[in-house]
């Protein structure tokens, strides 16, 4: 099954999808693969639409991002997307593409069958084609105050951690901020306005077992929340989708046991 | 209307409640009790099956069956409780609204659970 | 011209449902719900049912005769399996409440194990109940 509803079932009215135009490119010998791309052009007036182009696979790279750049170089300059490292460091190209939420420089086209299908990050505002506004997710970020905290003087030198304590980070600051895992998180579609979601929280995570910081409990007094914290049911997408192989749904389960320990 | 809030301050809402750490513990010790519990009534619903009026009224009389049934229906009365709260505090977001499922829902979980409780009770003490 | 914070309210949504492709997880995670929703209304149908017998004979007969019926009995067993998915479904959130099993494969192993395992343990009661002389009055 492709999805649970139809294209355009219960999608307010600014966001039905119209059947877009069809490219093609300029010459179409070789195998071919077809895109279809979410399109939105915020200066036209116009709904979203659904643009079909045709990829000469023989001098294309292997990767979507690498038919998206070419997309934009050879036959539509106007597609627009974020993207910048092309190797999966930098979170910037995250989409939804095949259904999945993922990170389009580190995914196959050919572990796609079909037609790849390419939306921007599920239930987000789109600003234009696959760029969606990402304010609130940074600005939820910002409200989990991700540096370390500490009170009195800084040490002369480093501030000292065991190799065991370091370890406790890994997994977590790995983390690209592509928030393929919060978009992908239905807890956080129906009430993304308060929820944190998966992403934020990992990087929560983050801080709160830095041995090195000193304000674990007025972390965990700013998650402890009906909303903030505990709209995460253990759905799972998150884990499941993250591009960079991270478990926010570990992390999360983590946070809510620091929470129970300090009560008993 | 164009927001005049910045969105940090829209993220950060009224702030944290504080809250919620009770109520996951408490759905967790009610799941945790809740599987023998819930092996015990579906043991008693075999044992129902079929049963003439006599027979059911004997069993639900015995004083064992009815501490069980008792213990069950308060557990599952809580467990009940939250999690329908959870589903009404993810899809209700009108707040009239919201309070008012979550206040038939509290009234729907202990009223019921009351009922099974007093309706055991009469069973067991009358025989 | 338009104002770009007129324009943010304008900007549409993009779908989550109508192209996400489903997950096993997130599909389980689902049916749980509504299990515990089917399970809310048992809830109050058993205290019913206690009424009925708390009540008196005629009470309970009417009651059995209602249950013993086919569409009693279709209910009853999907009543049966919900209690068992959503108990299964339990557990499984339990485990992965103390961090076990979130990765691949293990996860989707656990998420199968819980679907098997309440089907068959659903069928598995009702031939022993059928067995045994349960039967509809």
């Amino acid at each position: 099954m492709k999805s649970f509803l139809p294209l355009n079932w219960g999608v307010e009215t600014g966001s039905k999808i119209a059947r877009g135009r069809i490219w093609s490119a300029k010459d179409t010998e070789g195998s071919f693969r077809t895109l279809e791309i979410y399109r939105y052009d915020p200066d036209t007036g116009s709904g979203p639409r659904l643009d079909t182009y045709l990829i000469d696979l023989s001098d294309c790279g292997p990767m979507v991002l690498d038919a998206l750049i070419k997309i934009k170089n050879e036959i539509d300059p106007t597609l627009t997307f974020r993207r910048s490292c092309r190797e999966g460091v930098c979170g910037s190209c995250s989409m939804n593409i095949g259904g999945r939420n993922w990170l389009a420089c580190t995914q196959a086209m050919d572990d796609i069958d079909g037609p790849i299908r390419i939306f921007p990050l599920s239930h987000m505002r789109v600003v234009k084609d696959l760029v969606i506004d990402q304010s609130h997710l940074f600005d939820q970020h910002k409200l989990i105050q991700p540096w370390l905290q500490t009170e009195g003087p800084d040490p002369e030198r480093e501030r000292l951690q065991s190799p065991e304590e370091r370890a406790k980070l890994d997994g977590l600051y790995e983390c690209i901020l592509c928030f393929s895992c919060t978009s992908g998180c239905p807890s956080y579609w129906w009430n993304g306005d308060r929820y944190l979601g998966p992403a934020v929280l990992l990087n929560a995570y983050r801080w709160l077992v830095d041995s090195r910081d000193e304000a674990t409990g007025k972390r965990l007094d700013e998650l402890e929340d009906p909303f903030r914290l505990y709209r995460c049911h253990t759905i799972m997408n998150c884990t499941k989708t993250c591009p960079k192989g991270l478990e926010p749904a570990k992390a999360i389960a983590k946070i809510k046991a620091m929470l129970v320990a300090r009560q008993q | 209307m164009r927001p005049m809030r910045s969105g940090l301050a829209r993220a950060r809402g009224l702030g944290s409640a504080g809250s919620g750490t009770e109520a996951f513990w408490r759905q967790r010790v009610t799941s945790v009790l809740g599987l023998p519990l819930v092996a015990a009534l579906m043991l008693v619903f075999w044992k129902l099956a079929g049963a003439d009026y006599a027979s059911a009224r004997l069993l639900i009389a015995n004083p064992v069956v009815a501490v069980l049934i008792a213990m069950a229906v308060l557990n599952f009365a809580v467990h009940m409780r939250l999690g329908a709260r959870i589903i009404i505090e993810d899809y209700v977001h009108r707040p009239v609204l919201k309070a008012f499922l979550l206040t038939v829902n509290t009234g729907t979980a202990y009223g019921a659970a009351i009922v099974a409780i007093l309706a055991v009770t009469k069973v067991s003490v009358l025989g | 011209m338009e104002n770009k914070k007129e324009r943010q309210h304008s900007r549409p949504l993009a779908p989550d449902l109508q192209t996400y492709r489903p997950t096993l997880t997130m599909t389980m995670s689902i049916v749980h719900r509504a299990t515990g929703i089917v399970l809310y209304v048992g809830f109050v149908g058993m205290a019913a049912w206690l009424t009925a017998l708390a009540a008196g004979p005629r009470a309970y007969e009417t009651m059995q005769r209602i249950l013993g019926s086919w569409v009693g009995l279709a209910v009853l067993f999907v009543f049966t399996w919900a209690i068992l998915h959503h108990a299964f479904g339990g557990i499984r959130h339990l485990i992965w409440d103390l961090s076990i099993a979130h990765t691949y494969p293990w996860r989707e192993y656990l998420t199968r194990a819980t679907l098997a395992a309440s089907l068959a343990c659903a069928v598995l009661f009702w031939i022993a109940l059928l067995w045994t002389g349960g039967h509809p009055s």
